[in-house]
């Protein structure tokens, strides 16, 4: 989907009057930002919007994220397993230390 | 996907920094108030009132604090459209190379199942992949160069978001400073309309949001309340209704310098 988040009044202003005018392109909208359908003519829409208002518009592609195909099964089962655990204060860094589960440091080193 | 495209139509224009998305300032009160009937709605013209009489909001300072900040703000131009744009050309190179490589490879073989002459397109075969390996690493530059720039527009929004908050948090401090500004006139501006024409205190409710009467009553009662500098110029509705008065308009108003424009001869 393309997410087009805006970064002044008037682009704020402009996006919201491009949700209200084309309902049928947006997916999702949030307060100065929206996810559009990923068709040409929300891409056109978008582009027009940034025409008028610059750097004030940003627009990204997004992808629909499947936990099977981007990490292994260790990233996941440490989010369930973190999730369950019995000691809520436990951060995850020390919930982790000395298991199998990944380290955070790693993780974030590793790219999806 | 095809290459460049040469139009300059996506060169983005960037936004007016002290234009139309600048918070508005208070306007001086001569500018809400020296010419009746008045634009602005009554909380205006009260809060232009209470600062022509030398009254400050109690975020007053904190006004002053976000204008600085915001002064300070410098927000860096945001534009990855030649950086995206070489990045599409490169990928298009290599599609286009690629597809030429194979071409002259089926051409090499089908030459050879011949026994025909190959050497003419085996060397076009290898300027073509030399060709496709140097597209490769024209595309992993471009990638790599927008990456960059994308890093940098990061933080560029990061800024141009602060600014935005900022200007929000201005808004809405001004309206709190306008309402807290009309509502500390409104007891004075309801005995004020007991003396202009038209003006009716019941219809005063109880604040600015409730006023229920006459609204050129309620400027002329807004500008008795005030101490302009400036002249008061009366048009139209207002300049009749202090004419059929048969009050001095100096008086009426208590302001110095009160004008008629248009309406004397007129209706």
């Amino acid at each position: 989907m393309l997410l087009v988040v805006t970064y002044s009044a008037a682009a704020r202003t402009g996006l919201r009057n491009l949700c209200r005018r084309h309902e049928s392109v947006v997916a999702r909208r949030f307060g100065r930002a929206a996810l559009l359908d990923e068709t040409e003519y929300a891409a056109f829409l978008a582009l027009r919007l940034r025409e008028s208002h610059g750097g004030d518009v940003q627009i990204e592609r997004t992808e629909p994220f499947n936990e099977f195909v981007a990490v292994d099964d260790a990233v996941r089962e440490a989010a369930a397993a973190y999730a369950d655990r019995s000691a809520k204060s436990t951060p995850y860094a020390a919930f982790a230390a000395g298991t199998d589960h990944p380290d955070p440091d790693a993780m974030r080193g590793r790219e999806l | 996907m095809t290459g460049a495209r040469s139009t300059q139509s996506g060169s983005n224009r960037e936004d007016s920094e002290d234009g139309s998305d600048a918070v508005r300032r208070s306007p001086a009160p001569g500018e809400v108030l020296g010419r009746l009937p008045a634009d602005a709605g009554l909380r205006r013209q009260l809060a232009a009132a209470a600062r022509s009489r030398g009254r400050t909001a109690s975020v007053a300072g904190e006004i002053a604090d976000i204008e600085a900040e915001l002064a300070g703000i410098e927000v860096e131009p945001v534009d990855l459209t030649a950086a995206r744009r070489r990045v599409a050309e490169a990928t298009g190179e290599i599609e286009r190379l690629k597809e030429r490589v194979a071409a002259l490879r089926g051409d090499a073989r089908a030459r050879r199942a011949v026994d025909a002459e190959t050497d003419e397109t085996l060397d076009d075969l290898e300027a073509a992949a030399a060709e496709l390996s140097a597209a490769q690493t024209e595309a992993i530059a471009a990638e790599q160069a927008l990456e960059r720039a994308r890093a940098e527009a990061a933080r560029a929004r990061d800024e141009r978001r602060r600014r935005l908050r900022l200007r929000d948090r201005l808004r809405n401090r001004r309206g709190v400073a306008r309402r807290e500004l009309a509502e500390a006139m409104y007891p004075e501006f309801r005995r004020a309309l007991a003396v202009v024409p038209s003006g009716d205190p019941s219809a005063a409710g109880t604040g600015p949001g409730a006023y229920d009467g006459d609204p050129v009553a309620a400027s002329l009662a807004a500008v008795r309340t005030a101490a302009l500098d400036g002249p008061v110029e009366l048009r139209g509705s207002a300049a009749r209704r202090i004419e059929e008065s048969e009050r001095s308009p100096r008086s009426l108003l208590r302001t110095a310098d009160v004008r008629f424009r248009g309406a004397r001869d007129g209706r």
